[in-house]
């Protein structure tokens, strides 16, 4: 008889559980290299990058990419106006990672399989562990050897690399933490993802103010920020970036031996009273399922207007005071920074981007459903699939509109606070504008829900991050227009500076329409996914 | 029967190049409660999720009383439970069968309260707490308070305790006696000779048998070892076969057993010891594929 050893076993499950989105985040990274790389060489390169020497020490540009004395090289860029926002995608990343393998794993059941054979349960936290201890290595070393295929410094190169594999490190231990902690699932990963949330804040607050300076020791994005790779170099912070995600793992194996397996150290009221107000229909039943969805992303969505809106007059007066640092701007694609209507149609691409992100996790939910098996019980009671399909897109749109009202007042609260006085109406047609990209990726994800529920969230979160880098990196490396026009993000005007793209508009509604026709075709005539 | 409450017509269904069910033609009438009965894989879900319209036949049709399956009509009519359940974790049981029942258009909430009691749930409690168990007796009460007049049901009792099989049998008895139509896809072979009229059993997708459980019972056979000299038995009616054994025959017998007892009274025979082969036995004999039945 053919015999396997247990861990061995457990290991090659554990990577057949992750190796898909490991594989995207990996390409990710090659990709953030290559464009950095490549965005260094179109701006002049170290000569170039001179002219912006000002503005990295302007305080809202601190705030929001952290500091660098300067951009001498490639490498240098990437580890600026990229690292931070990478690290905060590989934190967020591994997290989740890791509660889909232990936490996930634990509510469907399949891990009291995997702990009841000879591995055993402390075994099985160990191996799972050591996965993603290896995947975060992985990426480091990924990082590392593209950055040292595009001619970059090795020592730096080797650094950043190592300080990124520190930061997978701190996602997954966090991950692990909250899989301890909370449950189900899907509290796990918002308990992670928020704890990693609130630590990027803390380094955008360290960075801000002086007396709160420390928080940048606290958090992993200020240890990789002043760990300094391609800058100023400093080792004493390496430490805490291996350090804390062992602290943190032997935190979890400890409360790992005093709980019982299914069930997390916090658990809420298992005996509840029902609430039947939201029960009564599919439509009231989509709300219900979304709601939590909604309020997080309107949260999310309401700093992140408060935040811009606040930088508003900091970047417009940099835009305007250094005439070098605003050619740059504008070869990057950013000149109308200039002005404040200007800048809130910059914003208004970001905000899409975060927008189409919002519509697909509430479409995606339709094919989680389907394919978890909820779906048959409903769908066998009498009430109509189209029913059940379009009360989930209706419902996703009413969030859209109110997430997307929200996130333009919000710029313009921030923006007021800020000192830059603008027309209430200007940011409210920013967020409307950048809703525009979401028809299309409404009726996409829609489709894909029907046909390939399982992947619809990988892809169509690979769609919009691609769509939006070539968007804004297309232009700068003046790569062919049939290839940037493939990007929705592209048709995004610079709302309230110029005037909507109306044309584009119709294309997105007409192409969403379609989508989601082709999607609730399917989902009514076809065979319910399981 | 003049109408039927579950009509399935030369109905079959693949997936890619697998057949899962081939040209099944089943009826249910009004009333009934009909056993449906086969090996793992054999097609019985599938046929199941055919009939709540949740998968398309490849060819033939399935009709619930007198509509299509799927058809707004027939899904207002028929209530499921499924053999897999699959429920939100963060609703109570009271929510989920409040969400089902709404989504069906009829409850019966009387019945349904009584129902807590006679399966002795705690409605209060959030799916994820409960048991499997549990969690089977919140999709077997959904379905019965709808009062739906067919009631699909897929292995309902896996998980129950016998006390609470128990009360299902009543419940089903009850639901029959109101008129209501059951298809009962189970393994509980003893569940299935107590509540059912009829069974259809079926193998690799194709129905290889319908029926009575009565006639069933007829079929049902004896065995008789016998000690002593029992003489030429072949012209006696209902015998089928002799064999030696250790210390005299085994004789088997279909049919009524008075022909060969009242040859047997006027032999000089010392022992006599009968056994009567269970409705189990003939079912696992279909399962197996060892057996197939007279029509």
């Amino acid at each position: 008889m053919k015999r396997r050893r247990g861990p061995s076993s457990l290991v090659a499950l554990t990577w057949r559980q992750i190796r898909t989105s490991t594989i995207v985040m990996l390409l990710f990274a090659l990709f953030v290299v290559e464009a950095g790389v490549a965005s260094f060489n179109a701006s002049g390169g170290a000569k170039g990058m001179a002219s912006l020497t000002s503005m990295l020490k302007d305080p809202a540009i601190i705030v929001l990419y952290g500091k660098a004395d300067s951009l001498s090289s490639g490498g240098a860029l990437i580890a600026w106006k990229m690292g931070e926002f990478l690290a905060l995608a590989v934190a967020c990343w591994a997290a989740l990672l890791a509660t889909r393998l232990v936490r996930g794993a634990e509510d469907d059941g399949t891990w009291d399989v995997v702990v009841a054979g000879p591995t055993g349960r402390h075994a099985a936290l160990r191996v799972v562990t050591g996965v993603l201890a290896v995947v975060g290595f992985v990426l480091g070393l990924v990082l590392t050897l593209s950055l040292l295929a595009r001619h970059q410094r090795i020592g730096d190169s080797v650094l950043y690399g190592a300080a990124m594999t520190g930061v997978a490190w701190f996602g997954s231990s966090i991950g692990l933490l909250a899989s301890q902690v909370s449950s189900p699932r899907r509290s796990a990963s918002q308990f992670a993802l928020g704890f990693i949330g609130i630590e990027f804040l803390a380094r955008m607050f360290a960075n801000v103010s002086t007396r709160a300076g420390w928080l940048s020791g606290v958090t992993p994005f200020g240890w990789l920020e002043n760990v300094g790779a391609f800058q100023h170099r400093d080792l004493s912070w390496a430490p805490p970036l291996v350090l804390v995600p062992v602290v943190v793992v032997a935190m979890t194996w400890w409360l790992e031996r005093r709980r019982d397996v299914g069930v997390a150290v916090l658990t809420r009221a298992d005996r509840v009273r029902a609430r039947e107000l939201l029960l009564v229909t599919p439509l009231r039943f989509a709300w219900r399922e979304r709601r939590v969805t909604f309020f997080s992303w309107m949260v999310g969505l309401s700093l992140f207007g408060l935040t811009f809106g606040s930088l508003t007059n900091v970047l417009v007066s940099f835009g305007q005071s250094d005439p070098s640092g605003l050619r740059l701007l504008t070869r990057w694609g950013f000149g109308s920074m200039v002005s404040i209507r200007g800048f809130m149609g910059e914003v208004g691409t970001v905000a899409g981007v975060l927008l189409g992100f919002f519509v697909v996790t509430l479409v995606t939910v339709l094919g989680t459903d389907s394919m978890s098996g909820r779906l048959e019980l409903p769908l066998s009671y009498g009430v109509a699939r189209w029913r059940w399909f379009t009360s989930a897109l209706v419902i996703t749109v009413a969030c859209v509109v109110v997430v997307t009202l929200v996130c333009g007042a919000s710029l313009w609260i921030g923006a007021e606070a800020s000192g830059a006085s603008m027309h209430v109406g200007d940011p409210l047609r920013t967020a409307f504008n950048a809703a525009g990209p979401s028809m299309l990726l409404l009726g996409l994800s829609a489709l894909l829900a029907t046909y390939f529920a399982r992947a619809t969230f990988v892809v169509m979160a690979a769609i919009i991050g691609a769509s939006y880098l070539l968007s804004v990196l297309g232009p700068a490396l003046h790569w062919p227009h049939w290839v940037v026009d493939i990007s929705p993000f592209h048709y995004l005007r610079l709302v309230p500076a110029t005037p909507p793209d109306w044309g584009a508009y119709l294309v997105f509604l007409v192409l969403g329409i379609l989508g989601a026709a082709l999607g609730l075709a399917r989902f009514t005539t076809g065979d319910l996914a399981t | 029967m003049d109408s039927y409450a579950i009509e399935v017509d030369h109905l079959s269904k693949s997936f890619g190049d697998v057949m899962a069910l081939k040209d099944l033609t089943l009826q249910v009438g009004v009333g009934e409660v009909v056993g449906f009965l086969g090996p793992n894989g054999a097609g019985k879900t599938t046929t199941l999720r055919l009939l709540l319209g949740l998968l398309r036949p490849t060819s033939g049709e399935a009709r619930i009383l007198g509509r299509p399956a799927g058809s707004p009509f027939a899904r207002q009519n028929v209530a499921y439970v499924p053999g897999d359940i699959a429920l939100w974790p963060q609703l109570t049981g009271r929510e989920t069968i409040t969400l089902l029942g709404a989504l069906h258009g009829s409850v019966d909430e009387a019945y349904r309260d009584q129902l807590f009691e006679r399966f002795e749930l705690d409605p209060e409690k959030r799916i994820r707490a409960y048991s499997k168990g549990n969690r089977q007796k919140v999709a077997i009460i959904a379905a019965l308070a709808t009062r739906a007049p067919v009631l699909l049901l897929d292995e309902p009792t896996s998980g129950l305790d016998p006390l609470m099989e128990r009360a299902f049998r009543g419940c089903i008895t009850d639901a029959a006696a109101r008129g209501q139509s059951v298809l009962l896809s189970s393994h509980m072979l003893s569940e299935v000779e107590h509540l059912c009229a009829r069974v259809a059993m079926i193998r690799s997708g194709r129905l290889i048998s319908v029926a009575d459980v009565a006639e069933l019972r007829s079929h049902v056979g004896f065995e008789f070892d016998v000690v002593g000299d029992v003489g030429d038995l072949s012209a006696v009616a209902g015998v089928r076969r002799v064999i030696s054994i250790e210390d005299g025959v085994r004789i088997s017998v279909s049919g009524p057993p008075g022909p060969l007892l009242s040859v047997l009274g006027a032999r000089a025979i010392t022992s006599l010891r009968t056994r009567e082969a269970s409705l189990e036995e003939i079912f696992l004999s279909y399962y197996d594929g060892s057996a197939t039945l007279r029509p």
